[in-house]
């Protein structure tokens, strides 16, 4: 009579040690379970990571190597030569340019890339209209026009406060004839200019003005230089062979600047849901 | 009594061994789905830790040789054994590598390639540059990444 609760305690006992024993495995299971799906994603996500990288990867290559090319192209092509720091930006080359090489391989390279990346949309018309190089992010456009014409000015309105002013040097063949120049005093701009020749040269010492006329005679062709008040624009048109040497003096932004052409690329990357349109970069 | 003890002995004998029945069944089971569970988490583990960052790097490496050798102009001569040496000098040993150049050139009818071959069974990834070569020639550059097996 007296074993019977003890029997009965161990029985129960048992039957306990049974539920925790299934409840034990079934919480390792479930453990195991919420480990193999988090690894799962894991995985998933790490195969997204990767398949975004790589679709990014295959954009900037491409991107990447038509910068190369067409930097390849200005060097080649043309004797533009393009600098820049925190506040000017410089550009040096020789008058009259002929840009219509560059239009011609920049056409072609255009074909190619678009029939060999179908991703990817590269759109000179722009260029070819009107060639040009466009400082950014201070939105300055530099302008070879009709061989013989450089234009400076700024995109839009807004940015003509971005000019700050211009250090002009200009390297005559045959001597300087004739130097006149009119400008209006003023506090808008810092200008210098520096007309050299064999013979005698031509210089508006570093000062600060609001326009500048300047009409140089070398070998009875003249060379104008308009420094506009308005919109603080420059303009270097010229009928002799010279070489020219354009300091921008700019407003420093914390951006660091980077030189464009209006050449558009479209990226419509599926894979990765990327589409962009932007200018080709130079640098 | 002596009746009742004995059928009382005898019940819990029977009942323990197919107990233990079960439990062993239970305990193969258990580990069974435990031992298929953690297959299929070390197999995701496996694919996860595969597929991300090192496949990654792999390509960039490639851009990054790409990029030093157009700057150096090796294309320009478009001759696979100088392509090849330059490729060597640059390519870490772990790697492998095959540069295919197309473009618009006579020589050998507008393809040539320089490198290893890619061997079977291996997980190549595949990047796209172009490059202009003198004379205003335009290329396009397919290159081969895989990591050579053990």
């Amino acid at each position: 009579m007296t074993l019977s609760p003890i029997t009965d305690s161990r029985k129960m006992m048992k039957s306990k040690r049974g539920i925790l024993y299934t409840f034990g495995l079934t919480l390792f299971v479930l453990v195991l379970l919420a480990v193999s799906i988090l690894v799962f994603k894991q995985s998933y996500s790490a195969n997204e990571r990767f398949t975004e990288l790589s679709g990014r990867q295959k954009v900037y290559d491409l991107e990447q190597s038509l910068e190369k090319v067409f930097e390849k192209i200005l060097a080649s092509k043309t004797d533009i030569k393009i600098s820049r720091g925190l506040n000017f930006f410089n550009i040096n080359q020789s008058l009259p340019q002929n840009l219509s090489n560059v239009t011609a391989i920049l056409i072609t390279i255009s074909d190619n890339v678009n029939r060999d990346f179908p991703f990817f949309k590269l759109n000179a018309t722009l260029f070819v209209q009107e060639p040009k190089i466009i400082f950014k992010p201070s939105n300055i456009e530099y302008i070879p026009q009709n061989n013989k014409r450089i234009i400076v000015k700024p995109t839009d309105s807004n940015s003509s406060n971005n000019i700050l002013g211009y250090d002009i040097i200009l390297n005559f063949n045959y001597n300087i004839t004739s130097c006149t120049n009119s400008n209006q005093a003023g506090s808008r701009l810092k200008i210098s200019v520096t007309a050299i020749s064999p013979f005698g040269s031509c210089i508006i010492p570093s000062t600060t003005l609001n326009s500048v006329y300047m009409d140089l005679i070398s070998e009875g062709k003249n060379t104008l230089i308009l420094i506009d008040n308005g919109n603080s624009s420059l303009s270097l048109q010229s009928d002799n062979n010279i070489k020219t040497s354009i300091n921008v003096l700019i407003t420093p932004l914390t951006e660091e600047g980077y030189f464009e052409w209006p050449i558009t690329e479209t990226v419509n990357e599926t894979s990765i849901s990327l589409t962009k349109i932007t200018n080709v970069r130079i640098d | 009594m002596k009746v009742k003890l004995s059928k009382m002995k005898l019940r819990p004998k029977f009942m323990s061994s197919k107990k233990g029945f079960i439990f062993t069944l239970d305990v193969a089971l258990g580990i069974i789905i435990s031992l298929m569970v953690i297959a299929v988490s070390v197999y995701f583990m496996t694919r996860g830790s595969e597929s991300s960052l090192p496949q990654y790097q792999l390509l960039t490496t490639g851009s990054d040789i790409i990029t030093v050798l157009d700057k150096q102009n090796v294309f320009d001569a478009l001759n696979p054994s100088t392509i090849e040496n330059q490729m060597g000098i640059l390519l870490p040993s772990r790697y492998g590598m095959l540069i295919r150049i197309q473009g618009n050139f006579s020589q050998s009818g507008g393809i040539i390639e320089a490198g290893d071959e890619i061997p079977l069974r291996v997980n190549t990834l595949t990047g796209r540059r172009i490059a202009l070569i003198d004379p205003d020639t335009y290329i396009k550059i397919t290159y081969f990444m895989w990591v050579k097996p053990q």
